[in-house]
């Protein structure tokens, strides 16, 4: 049990390693690596202090994997949503950009007409 | 005629949104010009795949070309924000797939160059006309009129209507807030937030040229849950802010 524990730990680790590094190479935005950050420092703390497991099991009576699943499915969903409002934000400003471009381009147009017939 | 001949200060624009209409939009754009003379028309391209920005091109009118496809809504709100930005106190919609007849759009601008509304909107159920769409779609134009009705308080007929005249107040509260797809049902209850003054006026419309709406099968059954959806959120924040003002 112990070696597995040892080896969910270093993956996590891995994991929050490898975002920092992606946050470093300017590859992925410090905002959107909080959530990523917390979920890897949640699995390192279960897993080197399964007490906090046995704890929250006892006081909601349920089953450990139950837990486990509960947890990891939270997160995904947490992450998911996230996901979705940025997506929806991004498309919000794309078509403002694409109705900007539209405009100015009409606009330069013109102006390149003008300056023809002068 | 007369109402607009007799302000001449007043500047009107014709927005046209076109998807792919090469073939439909030279007749509907010498229809525009036959019935308003002089008037400045603005077909927004949007994104189309064949030739319509080529096509408008060539008529003598304004042309704004979106890089790609941005959906109904995102077209015709960027004409919204050409009126504003080029100083146009009015504004008609006039589809460009033909399903809107440029002599009824005159109905629609009438009032709003009188200044009675700031935003009057073409009824195809107000008339007893010929337009008889197929019976689902009819149902569905029912049940969003009778929810939007009671929202805002007024009759309205036909909620799913593009075919609309607005003045400046609209155009600049429509610029800010407008749906990116099927905006139509959701922009009453935005005008109405607004307390802006909405009017259904009886028109005749036509099906699309080449027949078929654009609205169908999987994207039809979208189109119902996106609206409804979208009534249902409004109402949750109509009830927010009626409770903040009655406290």
């Amino acid at each position: 049990m112990i070696s597995l524990r040892i080896i969910i730990a270093c993956i996590s680790l891995v994991l929050i390693w490898s975002v920092a590094a992606l946050v470093r190479k300017r590859k992925l935005k410090v905002e959107y690596s909080i959530l990523w950050m917390t979920m890897g420092g949640v699995i390192v703390l279960l897993s080197l202090w399964p007490t906090l497991i046995n704890i929250f099991v006892q006081v909601l009576g349920i089953y450990y994997l139950t837990l486990i699943f509960l947890v990891s499915f939270t997160f995904v969903l947490l992450m998911l949503i996230h996901f979705s409002t940025i997506v929806s934000r991004l498309s919000e400003n794309e078509m403002i950009l694409a109705q900007k471009q539209a405009i100015l381009e009409w606009k330069l147009r013109k102006l390149m007409e003008d300056r023809g017939n002068k | 005629m007369s109402a607009m001949q007799s302000r001449k200060e007043v500047k009107t624009l014709i927005v046209v949104p076109a998807y792919n209409e090469e073939s439909n939009l030279s007749a509907l754009i010498e229809k525009i010009k036959e019935e308003f003379a002089g008037i400045d028309i603005v077909v927004i391209d949007d994104g189309s795949k064949d030739k319509t920005s080529e096509v408008a091109g060539k008529l003598n009118i304004e042309v704004l070309q979106l890089p790609y496809n941005l959906g109904i809504g995102g077209a015709v709100q960027t004409g919204y924000k050409f009126a504003l930005e080029m100083g146009y106190d009015v504004a008609i919609r006039l589809d460009g797939d033909g399903q809107h007849p440029p002599q009824e759009a005159k109905k629609l601008a009438e009032p709003v160059l009188r200044g009675e509304v700031d935003i009057a909107i073409g009824s195809r159920y107000l008339s007893g006309g010929n337009y008889k769409p197929e019976l689902p779609r009819r149902v569905g134009t029912k049940i969003f009129s009778l929810i939007v009705s009671l929202m805002i308080k007024q009759k309205i007929t036909d909620a799913t209507s593009g075919f609309v005249a607005l003045n400046r107040d609209a155009i600049k509260i429509l610029c800010q807030e407008f749906p990116r797809d099927y905006p139509e049902v959701e922009s009453l209850v935005i005008l109405h937030r607004n307390h802006l003054r909405i009017a259904e006026i009886p028109v005749e419309m036509k099906r699309r040229g080449d027949g078929r709406s654009s609205i169908r099968g999987l994207k039809q059954a979208y189109y119902v849950v996106k609206v409804l959806l979208s009534l249902l959120i409004r109402m949750g924040e109509e009830k927010n802010v009626g409770g903040i003002v009655n406290d």
